[in-house]
């Protein structure tokens, strides 16, 4: 089963505390908008990203689709539903794996089935069938902290598999991991895409990953966080598995013209980051520059 | 062939196991050996005046002998019955409270919980006195002056806990939809559970001391007034007896605590190292 997503003029403020500025003769309205006016059409079975600077409200839209927050205005249909709440139809993986602690592998992947209400026969049968599915067979009774972080990770995506959702949505899942873990990881992804057919709402901020893994890339804006533009993904699925796929002329073409949609928006947020530290944080002024957000984004597609 | 190498292996590493166990047993208790052989010898040979410190063996003998006549048992179980109740007392209120207070009434903990904090810091053997004015000299007392004592570590730990659980558990469990109820049993209590039995494990220790001081202050039984009377009559074996007694049943106390935690809270890395 796949599902269809459609958003629709989706807002989405957030009150914030700007007591400091408030003497600066800043308005001190505390409301800014993290999404202004979402517009969106995934279709069934397609593997969608999100690409967006850090604090363009990429998050926050990920939350509003599964439920998790309200929006101010606007809807979210799925098969032409509106949201009321989170649903069993959704999974969810977060940046961190965000694994219980005290339930081993095989428990925290029946997690979301007990909440099902799937019998535990059954339950413990399909956490397996997932835990191998994603490449942990043997590793059921191990717990958190015994796993690596990558294992922690797909322990993570069997148990959002494992309910057999009809719409996948995962939130920077890669981000945490180390270079290496996260190629492996992106792969494993394509594969288990194409064996378990879902439709998949992914959100990045790498352009690589974005091109690797989309059917088609949202380019979202710096705050006000709006939908740019959607490009096609000019790869055919096939290919994307091969080594040398990053190196093919349409790989290094659509990455390149993602940057530019991208670079002004990097260029806006950095802005933003810089004013807010500025105006906000006069004593960590150097360490908010140290990690300004877009450095990596230029690296990135800088290196091959 | 192979199997064995690998028996012959397992030998070697097992020999080793019992010249290192021996090692590690030496290494631990040679302290307490010579600290008790100075005890012993020190009264023995004029070095301390003998009949204000008895050596463990006139100490352990009396001990023998108390038990024999069973005064040591009776005192001992006199203690235990108010140190249980105390504390039994104090779980069965503080955990309930602390997970309401921490969990669902957010607001209302920020408006008690700076009156808690100077509750809590009271010194109980100063308020002793108003709980027998309160409550008289009997045993309601003392046990009520217990369970004040071991009730704060386990309310502010468990208060504590149950905030300090991680908001992107609490988030993935809401992505379950998950009632309120099934929150609490799958996510909340689990995952304070550490920090709560910190609190329990304090509460116990906690209550243990007030005991002994109640049971000093005012009592006619328990493994305190055992002392001061024996102080008091110029018993001093018995009074050793007594204090070794009671130094003992902190060490059993604290080991049977540690073990409920390790069984309860095992999956915590720091714990099982």
């Amino acid at each position: 089963m796949m599902s269809n997503i459609e958003v629709i003029n989706l807002k989405k403020t957030f009150k914030i505390r700007n007591a400091k500025n408030s003497n600066k003769g800043d308005a001190s309205s505390s409301k800014f908008y993290a999404l202004d006016g979402v517009n969106l059409n995934i279709k069934a079975g397609e593997f969608f990203v999100i690409l967006g600077p850090s604090g363009c409200g990429k998050s926050t839209f990920l939350d509003l689709v599964g439920g998790l927050t309200e929006p101010d205005d606007g809807e979210i249909l799925i098969d032409g539903k509106p949201i009321t709440g989170p649903s069993l139809d959704r999974a969810i993986v977060f940046q961190q794996p965000a694994l219980f602690p005290w339930r081993t592998s095989l428990n925290n992947v029946s997690f979301l089935l007990e909440a099902k209400g799937v019998e535990k026969d059954i339950r413990e049968g399909t956490a397996r069938k997932y835990l191998s599915l994603v490449g942990l067979a043997g590793f059921e009774d191990r717990y958190p902290y015994e796993l690596s972080g990558g294992m922690k990770q797909r322990v993570a995506i069997a148990r959002a598999l494992a309910i057999n959702p009809e719409i996948l949505l995962m939130d920077e899942p890669f981000a945490a991991l180390d270079a290496q873990t996260r190629e492996i990881m992106q792969t494993d992804l394509l594969k288990i895409r194409d064996q378990t057919q879902k439709t998949v709402l992914f959100i990045t901020h790498s352009i690589d990953e974005a091109v690797l893994l989309a059917d088609r890339v949202a380019v979202m804006t710096a705050r006000p966080g709006v939908i740019k533009t959607v490009i096609d993904i000019p790869i055919p699925r096939k290919r994307r598995l091969s080594n040398d796929v990053k190196v093919t002329p349409e790989f290094v073409e659509t990455r390149h013209k993602l940057w530019e949609l991208l670079r002004e928006e990097v260029t806006k947020t950095q802005e933003i980051h810089n004013k807010c530290s500025i105006e906000d944080f006069n004593l960590g002024n150097t360490k908010n520059i140290k990690k300004a957000p877009a450095l990596s984004i230029p690296l990135d597609t800088r290196s091959k | 062939m192979e199997s064995n190498v690998g028996t012959e292996s397992i030998h070697k590493s097992s020999d080793f196991d019992i010249i290192d166990l021996l090692k590690s047993y030496f290494q631990r208790s040679i302290a307490i050996i010579i600290f008790l052989l100075i005890w012993e010898i020190a009264p023995r040979i004029g070095l301390v005046n003998i009949l204000f410190i008895s050596p463990p063996s006139v100490i352990f003998s009396s001990m023998v002998d108390l038990i024999l006549s069973g005064e040591l048992i009776t005192q001992t179980v006199a203690s235990l019955i108010r140190v249980v109740t105390g504390f039994g007392l104090a779980l069965l209120i503080a955990l309930p409270l602390g997970f309401l207070l921490g969990g669902w009434f957010k607001e209302i903990e920020k408006s008690v919980n700076p009156l808690l904090q100077v509750l809590g810091q009271a010194n109980p053997f100063t308020l002793f006195p108003v709980f027998m004015a309160l409550l008289g000299i009997g045993e309601i007392s003392k046990i009520a002056i217990i369970y004040w004592v071991c009730q704060w570590p386990i309310l502010f730990n468990t208060v504590t806990g149950i905030k300090n659980v991680d908001p992107l558990l609490v988030k993935m469990a809401r992505t379950a939809g998950l009632s309120k109820l099934e929150m609490f049993w799958k996510v909340l209590l689990p995952a304070s559970l550490p920090t709560v039995f910190t609190g329990i494990r304090m509460g116990a220790s906690f209550a243990f001391f007030m005991l002994i001081g109640a049971e000093m202050i005012g009592a006619h039984s328990g493994l305190g007034f055992m002392i001061i009377q024996a102080q008091t009559t110029f018993q001093i074996p018995k009074m050793y007896a007594g204090i070794v007694t009671v130094a003992l049943l902190g060490i059993v106390i604290n080991y049977v605590m540690l073990e409920l935690e390790k069984r309860s809270v095992g999956w915590k890395e720091s714990i099982i190292v």
